[in-house]
């Protein structure tokens, strides 16, 4: 490999796997969430040597990252615009309580608006400030509070044993 | 913060990185690199061969522009002044005038072979028309020595014998005159090559459309013309009178500005005495297209006069819709002679005719001949506010024959 991705590899080794995880939780599959991050590094890896120059990579990485993402699912907003109806079945506490928590909420997101899942993840994994969301997403900040407050909402009746999570989160 | 949900979607995440993620990443980056510089290469290559090759053969066909070679032109002067302190024509009565053109509203004419300029006060002469009202336009005969003045409103038009100082109002026309003073006129003139008579296409009063030509020697004893209706009834545009004939273009209605009308063309002149083969000669069959793109509206139609007596050729001059350049055409054929010209003016023609052997356009207070080839030459200046000009069109053009 030449030195112009010098590094890359690396980079990838230690920190895809967290890359990975925050792309399985922005997308509806884990198929689109290797597309997102495969893009995203491909991106990366065309501008590897600026983006090292200055440092430490991965907060770059990370906006491409949500960039690709975004640009996908507003993409696909604009093809087929998907409604998810709430489905009472995936409500039932019995359901609920027969699969793990995390097999649960990752149903539930699936249910959510791809913009709610963005926020949510970006606010509550990413851990980034309703103004730094406000600006991944490119909407304004009082739209990242609404649906903050929209999904935590849904999360709670689609995913009832969950419901000390957001509640603790909507506070 | 809120451990608990991070936790959670913690737990929700797939983390399982697929195998070679970063190899197949550089490797895509790398294809990625290689497509856009063979992107760049291809537009490059498609710009340093296609672009010649388009100048290439915008130059061997159809003239698109005009070009920078200037020709001669001659016949008028190459600045000419206003109507301020010019002599009445009747204190310098002229053999023959190379263009009359109207200023603050009275008739100008100049002849440049002697330099002489002179007015024409129409307002005060027109017997019986104290005030005549807009100047409409202006139709200089071919020799120079006539000219046809037209009104906005009711008046009749005007015929002017420069060379015996006389005005002849041109009643019982019965045209169909606009509802506004400052409309348009539903009368348009044309001179015959050799200036002996003069042809006016008119919607009448009676919802025809009728071609009348005037014998010059016969007026004002004689009003007896000879007259034939067209076909369709279409509302004259424009008239033009060659060797081989009148052609009138029409328009079905002032309301349809950018339609594109047909030319009736008349394939010859018919016996003046004789109005009803007149009539049977406006074949509708023999429409010519105009060129594609032009103005239903604002089109000027002219035969000019070769001094080798080869056949006259019909011009058309018109603007583009919307676009604002101008076209002009010879010979009623989709071939475009002239699109725009080197100062690009992008406006409609005030006025244009035939020259000796092209055509002469007056736009933008230039007078402008364009040669057959297309190529332009700025013969003269017309002073501001000149709106309408009419030259002699075997007086002015390019290298005397």
């Amino acid at each position: 490999m030449s030195d112009r991705y010098a590094g890359f590899e690396d980079f990838v080794a230690s920190r895809g796997a967290a890359l990975m995880r925050t792309a399985s939780l922005m997308t509806p599959d884990r198929a689109s969430a290797e597309d997102a991050l495969q893009e995203t590094l491909i991106r990366v890896a065309m501008r590897w040597p600026k983006i090292t120059r200055s440092g430490n990579p991965e907060p770059y990485v990370r906006r491409v990252l949500y960039s690709v993402v975004v640009d996908e699912w507003r993409k696909r907003r604009r093809l087929d615009v998907e409604v998810h109806e709430f489905d009472s079945q995936r409500a039932d506490p019995d359901l609920a309580g027969n699969v793990s928590s995390a097999l649960v909420l990752r149903d539930a997101l699936n249910l959510l608006t791809p913009k709610q899942r963005a926020v949510l993840v970006l606010r509550y994994y990413e851990d980034l400030t309703e103004v730094q969301t406000s600006r991944v997403l490119r909407c304004s900040v009082s739209t990242v509070k609404s649906q903050t407050k929209h999904s935590l909402e849904r999360l709670r009746v689609l995913a009832p044993d969950l419901v000390a999570a957001f509640v603790e989160a909507a506070q | 913060m809120t451990p608990r949900l991070h936790t959670l979607l913690e737990s929700a995440a797939d983390g399982d990185l697929p195998t070679s993620a970063a190899n197949a990443a550089i490797r895509g980056a790398q294809d990625r690199r290689r497509h856009r510089l063979a992107l760049v290469v291809t537009v490059l290559v498609t710009a340093v061969l296609v672009i010649p090759l388009i100048w290439v053969t915008n130059g061997i066909g159809t003239k698109q522009s005009a070009p920078v070679s200037r020709v001669p032109a001659t016949g008028l002067p190459s600045h000419i002044q206003g109507s301020r302190d010019l002599p009445e024509l009747k204190d310098a009565p002229m053999q023959a005038a190379s263009v009359a053109f109207i200023s603050e509203g009275r008739v100008v004419v100049v002849n440049a072979a002697t330099g002489e300029s002179a007015l024409i006060e129409l307002n005060r002469r027109s017997a019986g028309s104290p005030d005549p009202g807009y100047l409409l336009s202006i139709y200089l005969s071919p020799n120079g020595t006539s000219a046809i003045v037209t009104y906005g409103g009711d008046y009749p038009p005007v015929l002017v014998d420069l060379v015996n100082d006389r005005l002849l109002a041109l009643r019982g026309l019965a045209v169909k005159f606009s509802p506004l003073p400052t409309g348009p006129s539903h009368a348009q003139f044309a001179w015959a090559p050799d200036s002996t008579a003069f042809a006016c296409a008119c919607s009448t009063g009676s919802g025809k459309t009728s071609l009348k030509v005037f014998d010059l020697a016969a007026l004002p004893d004689s009003t007896d013309w000879s007259m034939g209706d067209l076909r369709s009834q279409v509302t004259p545009v424009s008239v033009a009178w060659g060797l081989d004939g009148l052609a009138v273009r029409g328009t079905r209605s002032c309301l349809e500005a950018h339609c594109a009308p047909p030319w009736y063309f008349v394939p010859g002149y018919p016996e003046v005495d004789d109005a009803q083969t007149f009539v049977d000669l406006v074949d509708t069959s023999d429409q010519v297209a105009l060129p594609q793109g032009s103005n239903g509206q604002g089109l000027h139609l002219a035969s000019d006069s070769p001094p080798d007596g080869s056949g006259s050729r019909c011009w058309i001059g018109t603007n583009r819709s919307y676009q604002g350049s101008t076209m002009i055409t010879p010979e009623a054929t989709d071939r475009i002679l002239v699109t725009q010209f080197e100062n690009n003016w992008a406006c409609e023609p005030a006025s244009v005719g035939a020259a000796r052997d092209g055509f002469i356009m007056i736009i933008d207070q230039q007078i402008v001949w364009v040669s057959l080839t297309g190529e332009t030459q700025v013969v003269s200046t017309l002073p501001k506010s000149v709106y309408l000009a009419s030259v002699a069109s075997t007086l002015v053009g390019g290298s005397p024959g």
